[in-house]
């Protein structure tokens, strides 16, 4: 049973299946992995249906068979993401894509299982996970994350709705009532004004968010569960203001390279 | 010696060039596998330009078919005949003491079964966007974080260390 994976660690050693929530499985991505062939070969080898997520598959059975696993800081390996956009959005859409389907691989039991942001602290640092706050037994399966932004862009998106069905059905404009509902949700139920949204959606990191979370829920619809999943950031974090080191390199070059476009 | 027993596997798609920057760190490593194992997942590029570029390196190249990583991952450890495997992505680049310190917790406690590593970003070396550069380095500012190995901690983890890498941007 799942009740929560995590690949990120903040200290070397050996890897806890249990915490203070509960159990959960921790995994290490095939980006850099070693493993020895006989545990390999026990466990059965990557799942061929997985396209990606099957590093999760695997870890995920060996801890249930009771391996151990072991965390080394100090081997570096650098992954290069995609530099264009398009490539970058495929690419987190279908790591969400597979996850419903480790899901299913590793949970029998049907219903829906609710989890909440909560900030942990590890060592005087605090960082984010994800706990189990809440499970509905149901007929089907289903996984949601309960974040910050799945609430802001579904009211938003909402709101944008009842906009269009007043202009169809009523021939008002409902732009200017749908945006307060929407504001006034935030900030009743949300907290809007902690989270600097205007921020937040000026990034590639939230297109990446709703394309994984998009993945995961198409790919969810596909296996007959309903699955929303998020990304655990600490949205209250974020500044509004550039800070742009002017001695930094890259910015020199991309300034240079700026004006000899000009030129 | 643990590093004579280990298969190094690399999957690969249409990637020749990172594949190329990637075998070229692991030409560089303070200790050496006994073979590293390139599985073409049925790419249009011509693939064996490596056996002739890196001679020095191990390598053995395999063409599969079937698409998907782990059946390409899954033929690779068939072909392979290491007791120890080593799988590592072809749009990554290795630290020079990468294998040695992944292997050495094997050698330290005989019942670990598995290893990971810390896994960075790194800009893109095929295709050098400066707009990407810039855009990374105004999210790093941006987000402001103390120290880089506290990752963004997302459902699954994929995001970790994804904007607090120090050395992102630099060429």
């Amino acid at each position: 049973m799942i009740i929560n994976i995590s690949c990120n660690f903040l200290k070397e050693g050996y890897v806890q299946t249990e915490n203070s929530e509960g159990i959960y499985y921790p995994f290490f991505p095939t980006a850099s992995m070693a493993i020895k062939r006989e545990d390999f070969d026990s466990v059965g080898g990557f799942d061929p249906r997985l396209f990606t997520g099957e590093d999760i598959d695997l870890c995920i059975k060996l801890q249930k068979a009771n391996k151990t696993l072991w965390y080394e800081r100090d081997s570096v390996v650098y992954h290069q993401h995609r530099a264009k956009l398009k490539e970058l959005l495929k690419q987190f859409y279908y790591y969400g894509y597979y996850h419903p389907l480790v899901y299913e691989n590793h949970e029998k039991s049907n219903g829906i299982k609710f989890f909440n942001l909560k900030k942990i602290n590890v060592e005087g640092e605090e960082f984010l996970e994800f706990s189990r706050f809440l499970f509905l037994p149901f007929f089907f399966k289903g996984m949601i994350f309960l974040n910050y932004w799945i609430p802001t862009v579904i009211f938003f998106l909402l709101s944008l709705f009842s906009y269009y069905l007043g202009n169809i059905l009523l021939g008002h404009l409902f732009l200017f009532g749908s945006l307060f509902f929407y504001y006034l949700v935030m900030y009743r139920w949300v907290g809007l004004d902690k989270l600097k949204l205007r921020a937040e959606m000026i990034y590639v990191q939230t297109l990446m968010d709703i394309v994984y979370f998009w993945g995961g829920f198409v790919g969810g619809l596909k296996r007959g569960m309903l699955y929303m999943e998020a990304s655990a950031r600490d949205l209250s974090k974020l500044k509004m203001d550039f800070d742009i080191d002017e001695t930094d390199e890259s910015i020199i070059e991309v300034r240079e390279f700026l004006s000899s476009k000009k030129k | 010696m643990i590093h004579q027993k280990t298969s190094v596997i690399i999957p690969s798609i249409n990637r020749l060039f990172d594949l190329r920057v990637l075998l070229h760190s692991l030409g560089e490593q303070t200790v050496m596998p006994m073979e590293i194992i390139v599985v073409d997942n049925n790419s249009n590029t011509y693939y064996s330009v490596i056996l002739e570029e890196f001679p020095h390196l191990q390598i053995k190249l395999f063409k599969e078919l079937t698409p998907g990583a782990p059946n390409v991952r899954n033929r690779g450890v068939k072909e392979s005949k290491g007791d120890y495997l080593v799988f590592v992505d072809d749009d990554c680049i290795c630290d020079k003491y990468w294998l040695e310190r992944i292997l050495a917790p094997f050698a330290r406690d005989p019942n670990i079964s598995c290893v990971g590593s810390r896994i960075e970003s790194s800009p893109d070396v095929s295709t050098p966007s400066l707009r990407f550069a810039f855009l990374s380095k105004a999210l790093k500012n941006f987000y402001e974080k103390k120290d880089r190995e506290q990752a963004h901690s997302t459902a699954f983890g994929i995001f970790r260390g994804f904007l607090n890498k120090k050395e992102r941007c630099i060429k």
